[in-house]
């Protein structure tokens, strides 16, 4: 029951984000479709550079399709739906939490529903229409595999942004060092460097929650195995687990607007 | 007079930028060290195979493309020459002549910071400093010879800005076109065909592949440095002439706040 009604407010919330997005349909297009060339010049690049002209690597180019796709998707999903996540770091400076935090609901629901990135829906659009087609391709199995994926690799990825969003809360100034995590993660997940690697630095990536966004469901879309499946759902309960503790743990050490202020004057 | 003094003091104060609060530059600029790690570790895997480069060139190549390219377009300074404009139309100076001469300065201290890096982490790949000396000369010239052109490329975007507000969303794939097809991840002489012969003739091969080949080997490749300089004249000429358009069709149409 209490799902549903969260289901809906993020629902409502977002209606009333994508009619703001919409107000102006130059700019909700010039946005998508600015993204949507981001994102394809950066994957015909790398595929330019790595792939192209290269038969002996067919495998390791359909697994790096697959992974940026999924990475686009899920990443998109994020930034539009629950937007709010990714800029908790900065809400937590400026004490941007105080609304949320007279709320009866969840203060990171509550956060997370606060803002929606147009040019985002250029991942969503780009991601969600080549993972279709992947999976109309694939067939039903496949299919299926593709969307617990998808569920897993979303998950991970708000685990991400919400983690990188709790270090002000121990350390002052994140602001120049989260974006250069963000890249790192972002990195790992969408550059084939990764794919195929022996399991002992796969393990290492699980434990710092970068593998769990793409590179280990990738693995698991290309050689589908329950080994693989019980890796990935191991790592997305342990950074869910971390992120939760890591966020009521920092919850405690917030500093209200009024706080923050005195802080700054003194 | 003091309008030349004025453009030069402008540039060497967004030239001190990066050099003011170094700690958190420094923080910031960790993923240059991590870019050029990465992509030449992933060049490695992948493509070494029947190439000139080995991972040490392959390294310095990574390490000037990603100095060039992390400070090419940077959405925050192609912004903030539009948000005084109205104010600055008011001036006796050049607004054109102001977005040059500052984003030569923000450009050109971020990119001797990132070499200021590149000449720390180079050991710590086995690539010795003192043979090393004439690429990071040639690195710091290319960095002076490319600041105009980089400058032009910023000053056309904020233009635009004054034109058409929806541009600020192509900022990122027009400098992604520069980093796919300019060869920033990698060599373009080692692309396959036939992405390689198209590529080499595009301009970002000039900004980006040709200045990378002349910091480590010298010269350009496949072609003269005379050839390579008249194209980037020619690349700054057409840049100039677009961001003059823009700039005079953005100052007639121009609505200041309530417009």
């Amino acid at each position: 029951m209490r799902f549903w009604r969260s289901l809906r407010l993020i629902l409502t919330a977002n209606r009333f984000h994508f009619m703001a997005h919409w107000s102006t349909p130059a700019h909700f297009w010039a946005g998508v479709i600015g993204m949507f060339v981001n994102n394809f010049l950066a994957l015909f690049g790398v595929w330019a550079m790595l792939f192209a002209g290269k038969p002996e690597l067919a495998v390791q180019c359909d697994a790096y399709l697959v992974l940026n796709l999924l990475t686009m998707l899920t990443f998109g999903l994020l930034h539009v739906f629950l937007g709010g996540l990714t800029e908790l770091d900065k809400q937590v400076v400026d004490g941007g939490l105080d609304s949320v935090l007279v709320s009866s609901r969840n203060p990171l629901l509550m956060m997370s529903i606060t803002q929606s990135h147009l040019p985002s829906w250029g991942d969503v659009l780009m991601g969600g229409v080549g993972l279709v087609i992947l999976g109309v391709r694939g067939g039903f199995v496949f299919s299926f595999e593709l969307l617990l994926m998808v569920i897993c690799s979303f998950i991970g990825f708000a685990c991400v942004f919400t983690l990188l969003g709790c270090v002000p809360f121990w350390f002052s100034r994140p602001e120049r060092l989260n974006p250069v995590l963000i890249n790192v993660v972002l990195a790992f997940n969408t550059y084939p460097a990764l794919l195929d690697y022996p399991n002992r630095f796969r393990w290492f990536l699980v434990l710092g929650p970068v593998a769990v966004v793409g590179l280990i469901p990738t693995e698991f879309l290309s050689h589908p195995s329950l080994s693989v499946l019980a890796l990935e759902v191991l790592g997305v309960v342990m950074v869910v687990s971390l992120t939760l503790v890591l966020f009521s743990l920092g919850l405690k050490r917030y500093q209200s607007t009024p706080m923050i202020s005195l802080r700054r004057g003194a | 007079m003091s309008s030349a003094r004025y453009y030069f003091k402008l540039a060497w104060f967004r030239f001190r930028e990066p050099f003011t609060d170094w700690k958190s530059t420094l923080v910031g600029h960790i993923l240059f060290v991590f870019f050029v790690w990465f992509l030449s570790w992933m060049w490695l895997r992948f493509s070494a195979k029947n190439t000139q480069f080995t991972f040490q060139t392959i390294l310095l190549y990574v390490g000037v493309t990603e100095l060039l390219f992390l400070t090419f377009l940077r959405a925050r300074s192609i912004q903030d020459g539009t948000e005084d404009f109205a104010l600055f139309l008011a001036r006796p100076r050049s607004w054109i002549l102001r977005e040059l001469f500052s984003h030569v300065g923000i450009a050109g201290g971020a990119r001797l910071f990132y070499l200021l890096i590149l000449v720390v982490i180079t050991p710590f790949f086995g690539i010795p400093i003192l043979p090393s000396l004439g690429f990071f000369a040639r690195t710091l010239g290319l960095i002076i010879l490319l600041a105009p052109a980089q400058a032009l490329i910023s000053t056309l975007f904020s233009a635009l800005l004054l034109n058409f507000s929806q541009t600020r969303y192509f900022i990122l794939p027009i400098s992604k076109i520069f980093l796919s097809l300019g060869g920033v991840f990698g060599p373009v002489s080692d692309f396959g065909e036939p992405y390689r012969s198209i590529f080499l003739n595009l301009p970002g091969s000039d900004l980006f592949f040709q200045a990378a080949h002349i910091a480590i080997f010298g010269h350009p490749f496949e072609q003269s440095f005379a050839e390579w300089f008249l194209r980037i004249l020619v690349i700054c000429l057409g840049l100039y002439l677009c961001a003059l358009f823009f700039y005079l069709r953005g100052r007639r149409r121009f609505e200041a706040w309530g417009g």
